[in-house]
């Protein structure tokens, strides 16, 4: 799809920031311009996204990037010529050995480091049970076991109810008052891995059941 | 686009069918719908069906004759439904005050699986780009005062912004939820 000169506008109209007689005319555009409706909507989407999101996300939990960065202007500041290249030189040979000896390493690093989080997430757990449709509450939540995981948080939540407890087992049965609270209807629960440190190793999907009426 | 697109698109009724009106516009008309009384209004997709079967029958009976764009006369009719229902609500309103309807948790569960790919992918982001979406979204600053806060020229705001949501938008659309028809709301 072309993209249309109307597109300017978006931002402007989905922040309220157009009078009302320019945002009819862009509102009667978009009826009739299938590329800005499409920008539009998705744009609407993203803009509902970021303003619903936590403010901390747009901290700057970047620092020590750029403490990185300015180290290595005042490392380059302060190497002659002849003594740069003596230290790229070594970090070559190191990055080399580096490369070798990486993928001998039994396990490699489970994956992301998320900025104010300290959780590692790289793997997925998987769930046994309860999912879909039953008649009746389900007796316990059950998943399959992440070896390197030392502590499991399981969060159960419908309607009117919000719960969550840890466990060092796969499966967790729910205690009488849990179980009498679920009434027909929709529940999802979720179990997070847990190393011995309090690290997040994995997490399931968001997984939903629903008790018959 | 090409041409034979444009033609229908811009206003030949014998070049539409009804049916084919329908599935391009319904959610045109439900993305305005929406906007206007809320998507989280229970009623949304009645008023949108609404529209769309007023649109039918005006067609039918020759009321469309092609002066404008079908786009123009559909918006016409959207428009007009819409200020009928908030007058009609608010009437309501003023007698009995409605009940919100309660939240689906499968929504919940979609509303924090996105939000928690976002914070993900914004925390990837350099910091010039994570201000600007801060000042410029979050914040609702405009491009000027945005361009103020930081230093920067508005066209530079803009091509910040543009720059942040196509990576933004690359990440979300990887989600198990991608862009729906929502709102935004």
């Amino acid at each position: 799809m072309n993209a249309c000169q109307h597109e300017e506008k978006i931002d402007e109209y989905l922040k309220g920031e157009l009078s009302p007689a320019e945002a009819a005319r862009f509102e009667e555009h978009y009826f009739n311009c299938p590329s800005c409706f499409y920008r539009t909507r998705e744009q609407s989407e993203l803009l509902g996204l970021i303003r619903r999101a936590k403010e901390e996300i747009f901290s700057p939990a970047e620092r020590d990037v750029r403490r990185r960065g300015e180290g290595l202007k005042r490392i380059r500041g302060d190497l002659a010529p002849r003594r740069w290249m003596a230290v790229a030189a070594t970090a070559a040979l190191a990055l080399a050995a580096g490369l070798l000896i990486v993928p001998m390493l039994k396990r490699a690093s489970p994956g992301l480091v998320f900025d104010g989080d300290p959780a590692v997430r790289g793997e997925l757990l998987s769930v046994i049970a309860p999912r879909g449709e039953g008649k009746a509450a389900p007796a316990s939540l059950e998943w399959r076991p992440l070896g390197s995981a030392a502590e499991y948080q399981v969060t159960l939540s419908g309607a009117n109810l919000d719960w969550t407890t840890t466990t060092k087992e796969t499966k967790i049965a729910l205690p009488p008052d849990i179980k009498a609270a679920l009434k027909s209807g929709s529940y999802v629960w979720q179990v997070k891995a847990y190393s011995a440190q309090g690290i997040r190793l994995a997490s399931s999907l968001k997984i939903e059941f629903r008790i018959a009426d | 686009m090409n041409p034979t697109d444009r033609k229908k698109t811009e206003g030949d009724p014998a070049a539409l069918g009804l049916d084919e009106i329908v599935v391009r516009f319904r959610p045109i008309v439900g993305f305005k719908v929406r906007k206007a009384i809320g998507g989280a209004n229970p009623d949304w997709e009645d008023v949108v069906n609404e529209i769309l079967m007023q649109t039918i029958a005006k067609i039918k009976s020759g009321e469309f004759r092609g002066e404008c764009a079908i786009g123009t006369f559909i918006y016409t009719i959207t428009v007009r439904r819409i200020v009928d229902y908030i007058r009609q609500k608010s009437r309501v309103l003023r007698e009995a005050p409605e009940a919100l309807p309660s939240p689906d948790p499968q929504d919940k569960v979609e509303r924090d699986e996105r939000a928690e790919i976002l914070a993900r992918a914004v925390g990837g982001l350099k910091q010039r780009f994570r201000d600007v979406l801060h000042l410029y979204y979050y914040k609702g600053l405009s491009r000027e005062a945005t361009a103020r806060e930081l230093g920067i020229t508005p066209a530079k705001v803009s091509e910040r912004v543009n720059y942040a949501q196509k990576l933004l938008k690359k990440d979300l659309e990887k989600s198990p939820f991608p862009f729906n028809d929502g709102s935004g709301d």
